[in-house]
């Protein structure tokens, strides 16, 4: 766990690292955000700039890579966890302000040396336009996703848990549903050539739209493959489940690598392309991004490509716009302060994970997840064991190195863990239909104590 | 053809496309028969609403310059001859245009050649009966 947390932090910084190197190199004539006449470009008063900003850049990456051995050290879940919220937080916002800094400098250089460009009138080259979109993947390359949404769904309706199931159908559709509203986002992508060349611009447009819509193909089936691999290892046991997990990382790794090489490649060719454009045109678009942010009240399309040409954005000037950011940003806010704080209730209160019997009922209870009750007459066995059976599939809940809590798959078998890795005996309890009982107390007596009383009650039963 | 908007000029947008596709027209850019941009596809390229395009295009098919078919779009149409009532309308602002332009000091000789270089750059039409 805590190596993961340090991989994670060492990735963050790389990207970061990455993402703002991006920013310093012009794409379209965008250079740290402000658009230059390409004799500007290589000004030894420019390039000084973005040789400070880079360097800026490695200060902060080296820096934080130093704080992320922070990581190594064998701190408690809530801990860690809210170290890295706060890392990640403190890494990022530092990026980010150094980004609008130098982002503020470069427009000071522009305004003092009187370079500001004219605004062109938008060109439209009609017959382009009729056709921006033939060199668009057909619909059919979606096929496949459609293929997999469908065994995901199959998948999900026979899962012996139907709460887990909608979730899982449901995060499927959404996840399509998404995928197909970015495809319909890039066949409405306008050309508004920069080049002021119909030839040109027919070229930069066209392979615009074949990779955007190659990457939608290939990224949304490889999503849907991600959710269908880990529905079916849940039955899978021993050397099957190795693959399939296996599969699973060579997949995610796949996806990360290819989304950046693609984006990558096209950001290379569009500005290849653009090279020979004796008078590229400037749309005055300098005026509605800030900082990384386009807000534009007069444009009426609620998504645009960014600037680095690696993302597609939202127009905060609208005000669908700014209602799909606020519902984002609370997400987020929401996410990282809902693992906290059950996180710091599992290290620090001390009847965090609880077993009680009440009449002929026992419950169990731990954070993150719901209370689990088992009627005594539905008990089959009761027994203590001192290390968890393998293999074991979290479906939803917590898996860390101290915790196991929430529904598993274990052994191929559905379960219910409430159990803190550290403490022994655990108790497992297994029932007549539900799913099995994995429970430890944080404290090792309390455990025996309910096997006991559970053991006493039933055999009185009897 | 190749349409240039000014999104920052005084004029509307909906005017600056009418009149462009008018002049179109005239010098041949767009032929009759000629499927033009839809609505959608246009508004997309400019950032603005649909309606926008929409007001520009109502009025040249009113007009008779434009026809709309459901199934292929909006396409350039051989323009019909004026109703008594455009011809009219016609006189009317090229009288004024005339006035204004002989009051600021034109004369008409020079009048003259300005509209000879200006319909110059118009192919010969057949003439509407």
């Amino acid at each position: 766990m805590t190596y993961l947390f340090f991989i994670i932090a060492l990735v963050l910084c790389g990207t970061t690292a990455f993402g703002l190197r991006l920013i310093s190199k012009p794409h379209k004539n965008v250079l740290l955000e402000n658009t230059l006449a390409p004799e500007h470009l290589d000004d030894p008063s420019v390039q000084s700039l973005i040789t400070e900003f880079r360097k800026r850049i490695l200060q902060i990456v080296g820096t934080f890579s130093v704080a992320s051995l922070l990581f190594l050290f064998n701190l408690s879940d809530s801990i860690i966890l809210t170290l890295f919220w706060l890392y990640m937080a403190a890494l990022l916002g530092t990026a980010y302000l150094v980004q609008v800094h130098y982002i503020g400098k470069m427009r000071q250089l522009i305004l003092a040396n009187g370079w500001e460009l004219p605004i062109d009138p938008i060109r439209i080259d009609t017959k382009l336009v009729q056709a921006k979109n033939k060199r668009m993947l057909p619909w059919y390359s979606l096929v496949p996703a459609g293929i997999l949404l469908m065994i995901s769904l199959y998948q999900a309706w026979h899962l012996p848990d139907l709460s887990t199931g909608y979730l899982m159908g449901g995060v499927s559709l959404a996840i399509f549903a998404l995928f197909i509203y970015l495809w319909v986002i890039i066949s409405r992508l306008p050309v508004r050539g920069i080049s002021g060349d119909s030839a040109i611009d027919q070229h930069i447009n066209d392979l615009t739209k074949r990779y955007w819509s190659l990457l939608i193909a290939v990224t949304c089936t490889i999503t849907l493959l991600l959710l269908t691999v880990p529905l079916a290892s849940m039955s899978a046991t021993g050397a099957l489940s190795t693959i399939l997990l296996l599969l699973f990382v060579v997949l995610v790794v796949f996806l990360i690598v290819f989304t950046f090489f693609l984006l990558l490649d096209l950001r290379k060719k569009q500005d290849q392309l653009l090279e020979p454009a004796a008078q590229p045109r400037y749309y005055g678009e300098d005026a509605y991004w800030r900082y990384g942010f386009y807000i534009n009240p007069n444009d009426a399309r609620l998504f645009v490509p960014d600037r680095v040409g690696m993302n597609i954005g939202i127009n905060l000037g609208k005000r669908s716009g700014q209602i799909v950011a606020g519902i984002t940003a609370v997400f987020l806010v929401v996410l990282m302060v809902g693992t906290i704080i059950p996180m710091y209730r599992l290290d620090f209160a001390p009847d965090a994970i609880t077993g009680e019997v009440q009449g002929q009922e026992v419950t169990f209870d731990a954070p993150m997840t719901g209370k689990t009750t088992v009627s005594l007459a539905d008990i089959e066995t009761v027994e203590l064991i001192e290390a968890l059976p393998s293999p074991r599939v979290r479906t939803m809940g917590v898996g860390t190195a101290s915790y196991q809590i929430g529904k598993f798959t274990v052994a191929g078998e559905p379960a219910r863990m409430f159990v803190d890795i550290n403490s022994t005996p655990i108790l497992k309890v297994t029932t007549k239909d539900g799913p099995t009982v994995f429970y430890t107390n944080k404290k090792a007596a309390e455990t025996t104590d309910l096997y006991e009383e559970l053991v006493q009650k039933i055999s009185s039963a009897k | 053809m190749i349409f240039d908007i000014q999104t920052q000029s005084n004029q509307p947008i909906y005017q600056q496309l009418r009149e462009q596709i008018i002049v179109g027209i005239a010098k041949g850019d767009l032929a009759a028969g000629e499927l033009l941009p839809s609505v959608r596809q246009l508004a997309e390229e400019i950032g603005i609403n649909t309606m926008t395009i929409s007001k520009a295009y109502n009025s040249l098919k009113e007009e008779g310059l434009l026809v709309t078919d459901r199934r292929k779009g909006t396409a350039v149409a051989a323009p019909p001859p004026f109703t008594s009532g455009q011809e009219a309308e016609y006189r009317q602002n090229l009288q004024l245009q005339l006035a204004t332009a002989l009051l600021h000091g034109k004369s008409k000789q020079a009048l003259l050649t300005d509209v000879q270089q200006l319909l110059d750059q118009f192919p010969e039409r057949n003439e509407c009966k």
